[in-house]
This record gives C-alpha cells, sequence and structure tokens, in this order.
C-alpha cells in the first residue's frame, strides 16, 4: 500500500470517529448580522459588538447565553509566575497575570472563582462555567441555562494534586456536584453527585476544598467528604459539625466550637486535621501553614510561625493562594490597597495598588 | 439567488465534514469550531454572492484561513488530545499503523498538514488548494511530496523507537 492510500485510510478513519459539535445556525445569523452592521456602520463600537458576539458564539458553542465578553479587551497573558489574580473594585479593573483589563459583568469578582494552571475558571449569572485561559479567549466549559435558586451560589475548587476541579450548582431546588478533570480548556466528566444537604441548608452549600481527589462540602450542618474516584457508588462521609476552611496535601483546616477527630476514611489515608483560627483561613500549598488575617503565619505542625515579608498595613490581612504554590497577600495601607505575591513567604514582590474600598481587597480565584 | 433556508440547508449538510477538517488541521477541538463557525458566519453575511459561485470553497478556504492566520497571530501551542475513540474493529496491526500515521500526520508543521487534509481528506486538486491556500499550484505540488518525505521520515523514527 502506498503512503498516500495509507493516509487516505487514516484521515478517513481517524475523523469519522471525531465527536462533531452541532452548528448552531441562529448563532452564526447572529453575528452574521453583526459583521454587517459593522461594515455599513463602520464603527469601533459595532466592531466591539461583533467580535464580542464571535466570542459569545465559541463561549456558548451555541448553547449558553450570549454573554459579551470583549475578548479584543482580554490581552493573552503569561501564567507562569502565577495567576496573580485581583479585582479593582473602584474601577471594576481585572489584575491577572501582569496584566489589567476590564471584563464585564459575566466575571463577577463577589462570585467563586478558582485559579487552575490553565486559567481563571469562573461562572457567569447563569451558573454556566467559564474558563479564562492565557489567550485571553474565553471559553465555555460547562453550560448551565437556569439560575441559582434562592440564596444558594455556586461554587468551585481546582484540586492540582489530581487535575480535578468540582463545583456545586442548583437547579430544581437540589444542589449537585460536578467533579472533573481538567485538561486545558475540556472536561473530563468525573462524577455528578446530590451534595450532602437538604432543605434551607443548601443554600449555604459550598465546595470548601478538593485534594488528593476528596471534595469537601460543607453547609450549616457541617462539613462532609466524597471520593469521587469510587466511583457512582461514592457516598458523602461525615467530617465535623464545622466548617472545613481549606484542606491541601492531606491537611483538613477546620472552624469548629469542638474539635472532633477526623473519619477513619481520611486517617487510613494520612490525613491530620489542624484548627482554623476563622471562617476565611486558608493553608499555604504544602498545608504546613495557616493563613488568617495577620502577617504571622502559624504552623500547623506545631513548629514556629513564619513571618511573611510585607510591610505591617493598618487592617488585617487578606490571602489568596496562587497556581504556583506562591501566597498572594494584601493589607491596605493610607487609603489604597496593596496586593503582593510571596515566593516562600519571604521574597515578596508587590503587584498593585488600588483604592481601598468598603468591600475589602478581592482576589480572583480564591474559591470563595 | 438562494434563500435563508438554503443557507441552513447548507450549513447543517456540510459544517460536519468542514469541522472535521478543521480538526485534522487545527488538531484542536475549540480552534476547529471557533473556525467554522466564524467562516459560516462570513459566508451568510453575504450569502447572496458567495452562494451564487462555489460556497463550500469559499467557506473551507475561509476555515483554513482562519487556522492558519491564527497560528501566525499566536504562539504554537501544544497540541491538545485527540478527542478519537479507539478504532477496534481492523486487525491489531493495522490499528498500530493507523495510529503511527496520524500521530505522524499530527507532527507536521501546519501548512503541510493543511496540503495533506485537503489533498487526501478534502480529495482537491492541486489547483483547488492553490486557491483555497493562495498560493501557486507548482508549490502545492512542492509542498505535497515534502509533506510526504516528512510522513515517512516520521514513521521510520517512529517504527525504530517501537522496535527498541
Amino acid at each position: 500500500m502506498t503512503i498516500e492510500l495509507i493516509v487516505v485510510e487514516t484521515l478517513e478513519r481517524k475523523l469519522a470517529d471525531v465527536q462533531v459539535p452541532p452548528v448552531d445556525v441562529a448563532s452564526v445569523r447572529r453575528v452574521a448580522r453583526g459583521r454587517r452592521i459593522g461594515r455599513i456602520g463602520g464603527t469601533a463600537a459595532a466592531v466591539v459588538a461583533v467580535l464580542a458576539a464571535v466570542s459569545a458564539l465559541v463561549i456558548g458553542g451555541g448553547g449558553g447565553p450570549d454573554t459579551a465578553i470583549d475578548p479584543v479587551a482580554i490581552p493573552t497573558m503569561d501564567f507562569t509566575p502565577g495567576l496573580r489574580g485581583f479585582y479593582d473594585s473602584a474601577d471594576q479593573a481585572t489584575h491577572l497575570a501582569g496584566q489589567t483589563f476590564q471584563l464585564d459583568s459575566a466575571l463577577d469578582p463577589g462570585t467563586s472563582a478558582t485559579a487552575t494552571p490553565f486559567g481563571l475558571v469562573f461562572f457567569d449569572q447563569d451558573q454556566t462555567v467559564r474558563l479564562l485561559p492565557a489567550d485571553g479567549r474565553v471559553r465555555t466549559l460547562a453550560a448551565s441555562p437556569v439560575r441559582a435558586d434562592g440564596a444558594f451560589a455556586p461554587t468551585v475548587r481546582y484540586d492540582p494534586s489530581r487535575g480535578l476541579i468540582a463545583w456545586l450548582t442548583s437547579s430544581d431546588g437540589q444542589v449537585n456536584l460536578s467533579v472533573y478533570e481538567l485538561v486545558g480548556p475540556r472536561l473530563r466528566l468525573i462524577g455528578s453527585y446530590p451534595a450532602p444537604c437538604s432543605g434551607a441548608d443548601c443554600d449555604q452549600a459550598v465546595v470548601a476544598g478538593i485534594d488528593q481527589g476528596l471534595v469537601f462540602a460543607h453547609d450549616a450542618g457541617g462539613t462532609s467528604v466524597l471520593d469521587p474516584l469510587a466511583g457512582p457508588a461514592a457516598e458523602w462521609t461525615h467530617v465535623t459539625d464545622g466548617q472545613v476552611t481549606d484542606v491541601k496535601n492531606r491537611v483538613v483546616l477546620a472552624y469548629e466550637d469542638e474539635p472532633t477527630p477526623l473519619p477513619d476514611l481520611l486517617v487510613a489515608q494520612g490525613w491530620r486535621k489542624t484548627l482554623a483560627q476563622g471562617p476565611d483561613s486558608l493553608l499555604t500549598f504544602d498545608g504546613n501553614y495557616e493563613l488568617s488575617g495577620s502577617t504571622t503565619l502559624a504552623s500547623t505542625t506545631g513548629g514556629r510561625p513564619l513571618t511573611l515579608g510585607i510591610p505591617v498595613g493598618s487592617g488585617p490581612v487578606t490571602f489568596s493562594v496562587d497556581t504556583d504554590g506562591s501566597v498572594l497577600a494584601a493589607s491596605a495601607e493610607g487609603d489604597q490597597d496593596v496586593f503582593w505575591d510571596c515566593m516562600a513567604a519571604i521574597n515578596c514582590v508587590e503587584l498593585g495598588r488600588v483604592a481601598s474600598t468598603d468591600s475589602g481587597p478581592m482576589f480572583l480565584g480564591r474559591g470563595h | 439567488m438562494r434563500s435563508e433556508l438554503d443557507f441552513e440547508e447548507f450549513a447543517s449538510d456540510t459544517s460536519d465534514r468542514f469541522f472535521r477538517t478543521a480538526y485534522a488541521i487545527t488538531r484542536d477541538h475549540a480552534l476547529a469550531e471557533h473556525a467554522v463557525q466564524s467562516a459560516l458566519a462570513a459566508a451568510y453575511s453575504r450569502w447572496r454572492k458567495v452562494s451564487a459561485h462555489d460556497p463550500e470553497a469559499y467557506v473551507r478556504r475561509m476555515i483554513v484561513n482562519e487556522i492558519l492566520g491564527s497560528g501566525r497571530r499566536r504562539p504554537t501551542t501544544a497540541p491538545t488530545e485527540a478527542p478519537v475513540r479507539r478504532y477496534v474493529a481492523s486487525p491489531e496491526q493495522q490499528v498500530v499503523d493507523t495510529d503511527a500515521v496520524w500521530i505522524a500526520l499530527l507532527e507536521l508543521p501546519v501548512g503541510q498538514r493543511a496540503i495533506i487534509v485537503l489533498c487526501y481528506y478534502e480529495r482537491l486538486s492541486e489547483v483547488e488548494i492553490a486557491a483555497t491556500l493562495g498560493i501557486r499550484p507548482e508549490t502545492i505540488t512542492d509542498e505535497t511530496s515534502t509533506a510526504l518525505a516528512n510522513l515517512r521520515r516520521l514513521l521510520t523514527v517512529s517504527r525504530q523507537g517501537a522496535r527498541a
């Protein structure tokens, strides 16, 4: 057989097996009409509208709502040093990987977002899960046609140890956990499970964390853990009546009135628990220190505390942990919030300053 | 002049094959989908003119140009995992050969891969490929030979690696 025939046969066979997304003629028409307006009017605004519509077309794959995110306004980014994401409430500007741009209301910094090596994963108002990757072209990871029920707010967290991403969304009064493997802009479903909550408690259900493939979720009634890699039969196990605020490197950070032992499931896998100083406390990437409002980081192993190498500001320090493992910190200095990226806690570089607002410093991709 | 209904029929009839062609060239599902949707939108916005001639050639040209153009605008990214199912109905050796050829195809430079796909999947003539890519037919002849030679080389390396 000649090389030409082998190529023909290979292309026919391989491409016949490719899953083809359905063409959305309605979206195509919508974009095309925008192009016509652009040609006739010739205004910059029309061109932007068309590009936004193209973006929405690509984002939504035709199935989702037309969330007009202007790709022109989002530059290409380098996520090598981490996402370094924070938000300027006063100017409504997004700071990501050293770039500053304005993203429309699709990215609400008040809602959950999580930093991943592939970009920022966030929700829009309809619980559709979006990915903002380094190329600046926002993509839809999972479309959802419904808004959240009642007071419920969707949450998402990423597990760098397993490359898994988990989120809670609600529909028809039911809160569900979805767990996927995140590979670039694509997802591979691991499983979907009802959240461990019922009734009004579900309004407060959040993904508290995901580490080593185990998902922790809490509501008003406490925190439970689930192993989605166990398959469809995976079940929730109660961890504490309190709140697990973070999990990293087999360390559970729990905010609870009465300390309780970890369930056998976790103990058997080498997990340990440490008590959180506050409900917003986080762990460093290695799980060895707690990040909780102060430049002094308490050790979770009984060791000496670590002092973060940033100036002591006039208010509490807000934290996040970036995709490269560095600690992101923000504190007030005069009428400004100053944002820092600290590698190994002491080697800190200033990322930027924004005007302080009542909402305080806001990181993007903190999880919740 | 063709109507809007004709456009819908055209898009429905052709989009699957266009997507596969785009996917073979881009190696990326999302980029392929974007290229096809953009090309169809461009065709629809001037459907009266486009449909009067050869709409398939027009859309194909837009798709390929979009892909090659985006490759020039953006740094090359790592190929994404090919979302294809394993072919299981053939003898094992044939599956291995097909996989090896497919992987070798994906390793070709994007311009050569475009020519190979247009030639051996879309079954276009050299003149048609030249019109699609906007280059001379003689160049297509040369580039096709070079691409096939590269394929042979990649397959030889692959077989040697498999034996080692």
